[in-house]
């Protein structure tokens, strides 16, 4: 009788658990469609901000933040397909494995304030670049690499052996079992990676406020070491002028598009997850 | 191709000790042992598939055409697709059946289409298995059966125009049927390649084999004719292990 009870009170414990997490999901999201749907309208979204982002839409937050994290996954993507092949194909070595781990598990758990911070010292003041939009991006890079080299790692290694062998056997150098056997299996899994990757780039503040972004005063840029406004940074000023209730409306409305756009990237993600395991289950 | 005084170790373990071998031109060599007494690893030595084991260390010489194929100016690829390898599970890559025939060769040489369709009939007919698919070329290969997949293994192979074939039981995961296809087959494809085979179904062995090697606990115990070895067997560990299945080495 007891077995069964605490049996009853363990499912209980789960269900309530999910019931939790979801409340909260629907709860937050419910908090920021219903606050900021009414902020949405075309001359919003495609219109540039006025007085201080009181007025006006964010057409250039979102295309800042649109540069920011392309030109963060154009720059992050190959390093970190490289660094996953490395790993798994030539690193044969156990403890340069660890040493590997450890490294990349490391730069995963710099706080991003910590990026933002060597990005203002390092580029900003020793190199001089001044608040660039780019240097913002390959901050954003740096910061998003152990995502990718993870999930590339997990899924080119996760191929079976076999592929390997068979194909070394018929004649293929190491490049051409990389090239024709790996890549075409395992790319799937660096993409859902860089998605993923993309998606907590763009929501990132921290990283971008000292080095890339201006509120106010900034369009499309026209070099690289210019600045760019970007939705995180320009919701975070937004939230500062909380006297003004027009700002925070639009503070509002800009938190939306931002959650859109990373959902964009999450359920990309997911959708190219779900059809690898289609095809590795055929 | 032949083997000489040749020694495998995988970090401490002394797998293969003091091999001597010789495999005659067009014939069925069949490596039969215990599990565990290393044939498998002597017949992954013979195309250096066991490079990338950790740990493994050679010693002696693998001798094809005459020159050692440990030797460090040798091609491993080039060498590789002289030397082909059939695997104990069908590895059939993710394309159509056509693709899979050339997917090796078209590595080597850019092929026309013509020359493509001329490679994936002739190769497909020698494993027997043109007519089962000419009419679904494009399909994808893993569509057929285990047996199927493993003889367009062997298709793949045979388009590279090897000169050796080893097979590392390459029935072992197949139904009794598809063994047989494959077994006729391979006492066909000896007229053109060498073969070199190993399995644990000594009665397989007796079936196909032209030449007979005995491997024991890393040891060559005993080698020579099929037919010699199966009713006069030398070694009383060769007669005891054909017979029983059994081995005390």
């Amino acid at each position: 009788m007891t077995r069964h009870r605490y049996n009853l009170l363990f499912s209980a414990f789960a269900y309530s658990a999910v019931a939790f997490c979801g409340a909260l999901l629907i709860f937050l999201f419910g908090v920021i469609i219903w606050k900021g749907i009414s902020a949405i309208s075309f001359d919003f979204l495609f219109s540039p901000s006025r007085n201080f982002g009181a007025e006006g839409g964010i057409v250039y937050q979102i295309l800042g933040s649109i540069l920011l994290v392309l030109t963060s996954a154009l720059i992050s993507f190959p390093i970190a397909l490289g660094t996953a092949l490395f790993k798994s194909e030539y690193l044969t070595n156990h403890r340069w494995q660890k040493v590997s781990n450890i490294l990349i598990y490391g730069l995963n758990g710099v706080p991003s304030v910590i990026f933002g911070v060597f990005g203002l010292i390092f580029f900003v003041n020793i190199l001089g670049t001044g608040i660039s939009w780019f240097v913002g991006a390959i901050i954003l890079a740096i910061m998003i690499l152990p995502t990718i080299i993870l999930s590339a790692y997990q899924s080119i290694n996760s191929i079976p052996t076999i592929y390997r062998e068979g194909a070394q056997a018929l004649g293929f150098t190491k490049w051409q079992v990389i090239k024709k056997v790996l890549l075409p299996q395992g790319i799937n899994g660096a993409i859902t990676g860089l998605l993923i990757g993309m998606a907590r780039a763009i929501g990132e503040t921290a990283p971008i406020m000292f080095i890339a972004t201006a509120f106010s005063g900034v369009d499309v840029p026209s070099s690289l070491l210019e600045p760019v406004a970007a939705l995180p940074t320009h919701i975070l000023a937004l939230a500062q002028q909380a006297t003004n209730p027009n700002a925070l409306q639009n503070a509002w409305g800009a938190s939306f598009v931002l959650i859109l756009l990373v959902m964009t990237f999450s359920i990309s993600a997911l959708f190219i997850r779900i059809r690898r395991q289609t095809i590795s289950q055929r | 191709m032949s083997v000489s005084d040749f020694h495998v170790w995988i970090k401490e373990a002394h797998i293969l000790n003091n091999i001597q071998l010789n495999f005659p031109e067009n014939q069925i060599t069949c490596i039969v042992g215990p599990s565990g007494s290393g044939k498998s690893t002597l017949i992954r030595s013979l195309n250096r598939i066991n490079d990338d084991v950790q740990g493994l260390t050679t010693k002696g010489k693998v001798l094809f055409d005459g020159q050692d194929i440990y030797n460090k100016s040798v091609d491993v690829a080039e060498l590789r697709s002289e030397v082909g390898m059939v695997f104990q599970k069908p590895c059939i890559f993710p394309k159509s059946i056509s693709e899979n025939v050339v997917f090796g060769v078209q590595q080597q040489k850019k092929l026309s289409k013509a020359d493509k369709e001329q490679i994936v009939e002739e190769s497909l007919k020698e494993v027997a298995l043109w007519d089962e698919v000419s009419m679904r070329l494009n399909d994808k290969a893993s569509t057929l059966s285990i047996g199927q997949q493993q003889r367009l293994c062997i298709a793949r192979t045979l388009a590279l125009k090897p000169k050796v074939i080893l097979l590392d039981e390459p029935t072992s995961s197949l139904d009794p049927v598809s063994t047989r296809a494959i077994e006729d087959m391979m006492l066909k494809l000896k007229e053109h390649y060498t073969l070199v085979f190993v399995t644990h179904n000594i009665q397989q062995a007796k079936r196909i084999a032209d030449n007979l090697v005995f491997v024991c606990d890393g040891k060559v115990i005993e080698q020579g004719q099929a037919s010699r070895m199966f009713y006069q067997p030398t070694s009383s560990k060769t007669a005891a292990y054909l017979n029983t299945e059994y081995c005390e080495c």
